[in-house]
């Protein structure tokens, strides 16, 4: 999708993980797992556009670590030294709201698509790391976030402020308290289906396998069959630019979206 | 619960507060983090409780608790902290600290660290059955394969020598 909007999207040679669930084991293994993703880019000379909330903040945090602390940089620049790489802490850290609310902007969203997604309603979901720790700088306020209500209602469609907004997926637990985390997740789904929405809509990819790949789990769990439509901001910027369900991945999505894709359909035929 | 003095270790909370980077000490036990905590709604996780006994110094009982793993690191409790206390980054040090202590976490983070050094991901792409039952993954979609370090040996390598090597074994 960014590239029709003028992004240009250039792989990063080499990546690996950011290393965010290793905090929880080895702190150091995460830091130099993220710097060396930032020693890449800063390699290739671009911003970095991390797609995960996860990885955003991680990028985020360990920026400000290893600023505020030269003998830790020294330190991983050391470890990066065998692959002949160089952290200097340059590469500026993107999140694909702020590209699309605040480069791309609503406006030229809304001048980009051809047909409107009217009748419609949306939940957002951020995802927490996409507002919290405030104080390291997140897209949008902690508390009171409007940027991804902004792209929705840029696509004609409706939605509205719900209490469960902010809350976690529950992924973080999921490899602890598997159970618990799909309980979370659940709870906020049957809030949505019960409020009337028609789906609910993140750009995280962590909160997006939590709502929509794990549904099954989620429903099985909970002794009833939780279905409910998740999809992928930018798949519903595509459908309104007029692309095609397979090239948006929507095939791919676990949750039952179609009756949300053909009543969108309907009413723009 | 009786707390007897043999079981407090004083220099505990300094610890913590130096691995956080934050001022643990400074909490007043008001609560409000259990009361945003999403997690210990289900779990065992009571984070006021998590914060006393580690400023107490009992901490072969916080280490070996495992409340500490159960928190998802959602930062709401931080963003509502009346006395600015990075509850997160006093969770990640207590794991790093129970680890380094010992203790064995969840099996899942392990397994993520053996994927980071054999594959450069924590998890390696899975193929995936859609909601129509049809099976897909990046090849039959025609996507690229996904990036990876171009020495691997060089990579984890360097990896190892953070001290990871020696907690997820292999």
């Amino acid at each position: 999708m960014l590239p029709r909007l003028d992004v240009d999207l250039v792989e990063i040679k080499g990546a690996a993980c950011c290393g965010f669930p290793l905090s929880s084991i080895n702190n150091l293994s995460w830091i130099y797992l993220t710097a060396r993703n930032l020693a890449l880019c800063e390699d290739q000379r671009l911003d970095m556009l991390p797609l995960c909330n996860g990885c955003h903040l991680s990028m985020c945090e360990v920026k400000q670590t290893l600023q505020a602390n030269t003998a830790l940089k020294e330190k991983i620049n050391g470890l990066l030294a065998s692959e002949d790489l160089r952290y200097d802490g340059t590469t500026r850290v993107r999140h694909i709201i702020e590209v699309l609310h605040d480069d791309v902007g609503p406006e030229r969203i809304r001048k980009s698509i051809n047909k409107r997604m009217a009748d419609l309603k949306f939940a957002a979901h951020y995802g927490c790391h996409a507002l919290r720790p405030s104080e390291l700088g997140r897209p949008d306020d902690s508390r009171n976030p409007r940027k991804l209500e902004n792209l929705i209602g840029a696509l004609g469609a409706r939605w509205d402020i719900y209490p469960e907004r902010l809350d976690c997926c529950g992924a973080g637990i999921a490899v602890s308290a598997g159970e618990s985390s799909l309980k979370i997740a659940g709870a906020k789904l049957e809030k949505l289906k019960a409020a009337g929405f028609d789906g609910l809509v993140t750009t995280c990819p962590f909160c997006m396998r939590m709502y929509d790949a794990r549904q099954e789990a989620i429903g099985a769990l909970l002794g009833g069959a939780t279905s409910f439509p998740v999809f992928y901001y930018t798949q519903l910027l595509g459908l309104c630019m007029g692309l095609d369900e397979a090239s948006l991945g929507l095939h791919l999505n676990m949750s039952p979206v179609d009756d949300v894709v053909q009543k969108f359909h309907a009413k723009t035929a | 619960m009786v707390i007897r003095s043999s079981d407090l270790e004083l220099d505990f909370i300094q610890e913590v507060s130096k691995m956080s980077g934050d001022n643990v000490k400074s909490c007043f036990q008001c609560g409000t983090c259990t009361g945003t905590c999403p997690s210990g709604r289900l779990t065992s996780l009571r984070t006021r409780m998590i914060i006393r006994k580690t400023i107490l110094g009992l901490k072969k009982e916080v280490l070996s608790s495992p409340a500490i793993w159960e928190c998802m690191i959602c930062f709401k409790c931080h963003e509502q902290c009346p006395r600015g206390v990075n509850i997160p980054a006093v969770i990640l040090a207590l794991r790093n600290l129970a680890v380094r202590e010992g203790m064995v976490p969840p099996e899942g983070y392990l397994k993520m660290g053996k994927s980071v050094f054999e594959e450069g991901t924590v998890q390696p792409p899975q193929e995936v059955v859609t909601r129509d039952f049809e099976s897909f993954s990046r090849t039959s979609l025609n996507l690229p394969g996904l990036s990876k370090p171009g020495d691997l040996d060089k990579f984890s390598r360097a990896l190892g020598e953070t001290g990871l090597r020696k907690i997820v074994g292999g």
